[in-house]
């Protein structure tokens, strides 16, 4: 293949490329929905969604990270 | 009109193209196809001719279920009504102001990962003690805040002595996941960002700037304090609705605002 053929490739090429990502992706309207939501499992969940930790009944609370200031008044804002 | 648009847990903004003939008042929810209880947006506006509902989501599930329709009909299929067109959905890149989160604070990534995690999953969890990964923070999440039997209006509160947040279910559950990032936000910015823990004031603005810096939408703060503020209307929640609203401005138009 000569230098001039292969400029052509691959211009048509990055013009296919420009045009499909160009291109609106058209939702389709749901018409009906399943009548009942199936359980969902968190396991498919990313890492930076999934559920956090939840302590069982008998477990110990952990030392939490301390606040800036103690102010000396006990009080929950 | 409900639409199903793959998100794949990604970061994005939906941009809605709504068009009507005369002023119509067009509803936009936006809500996870899998999680119950799991809402990015509620909200609405006239619309007369085009308009763009962008709604920012820094997160997603796999499927968004996306309705839209006209108060005055309802929620029901395009066939049903004809009194306003649904141009195009699209999704766009979300944009993050990260630059204004000091990610540097090791307590500040642990608890926006942790209020994160939480904020989407409070629709399906049960009542209990969460902790985050480091166990540096921890959320109560009871039926309901009460004092000596009497249910509390806050949807959350935090112990400035042993940081421990108390979240309310019941409400929570009806708080769409911008709406909790914003509160837990709050309530962490109490007791480990403020110079005064007492300051409301300065909490709302500390949790309210890393609630925009990460792309959160500004009308679901607005909508959370106003929730808020209406089950307690006092002249002190009127003043910060204020400062709110003037730090919100002035953030997106990059101006600096001070409180003092």
């Amino acid at each position: 293949m000569n230098d001039k053929n292969f400029f052509y490739v691959a211009g048509a090429f990055l013009v296919l490329v420009v045009a499909f990502s160009m291109r609106k992706t058209e939702y389709q309207e749901v018409k009906e929905l399943p009548s009942e939501t199936l359980s969902f499992d968190s396991n498919v969940l990313p890492s930076v969604l999934k559920p956090p930790s939840r302590l069982s009944e008998n477990e110990e609370m952990p030392e939490l990270a301390s606040p800036r200031r103690f102010s000396g008044n006990k009080s929950r804002k | 009109m409900i639409y199903r648009v793959p998100t794949r847990y990604e970061e994005l903004t939906l941009v809605i193209k709504v068009f009507t003939e005369s002023p119509q008042s067009i509803r936009i929810v936006v809500e996870d196809e899998d999680q119950s209880n799991t809402c990015f947006t509620n909200r609405y506006k006239i619309v007369d001719g085009e308009s763009i509902f962008f709604v920012r989501m820094p997160v997603s599930g796999n499927n968004a279920l996306v309705s839209i329709y006209n108060e005055d009909n309802g929620n029901v299929s395009s066939d049903n009504d004809n009194s306003f067109q649904v141009k195009s959905i699209s999704k766009e890149q979300l944009e993050k102001k990260l630059d204004v989160i000091d990610f540097a604070n090791p307590l500040v990534r642990s608890f926006v990962n942790f209020a994160t995690r939480f904020s989407y999953n409070a629709g399906s969890l049960n009542s209990g003690n969460y902790t985050s990964d480091d166990q540096k923070f921890m959320i109560k999440y009871m039926p309901i805040i009460e004092d000596g039997g009497q249910e509390q209006t806050t949807p959350a509160r935090i112990d400035t002595e042993t940081g421990i947040i108390e979240v309310s279910k019941k409400q929570f559950l009806d708080f769409s996941v911008p709406n909790r990032m914003a509160i837990l936000l709050h309530e962490f910015s109490h007791v480990y960002l403020n110079e005064n823990v007492d300051d409301e004031v300065e909490a709302d603005l500390n949790g309210l700037l890393i609630y925009l810096g990460l792309g959160y939408p500004r009308i679901e703060a607005f909508e959370v304090f106003a929730k808020t503020f209406m089950n307690a209307p006092t002249e002190q929640n009127k003043e910060r609705f204020d400062q709110i609203k003037n730090f919100i401005d002035n953030f997106e138009n990059q101006n600096t605002f001070l409180h003092q």
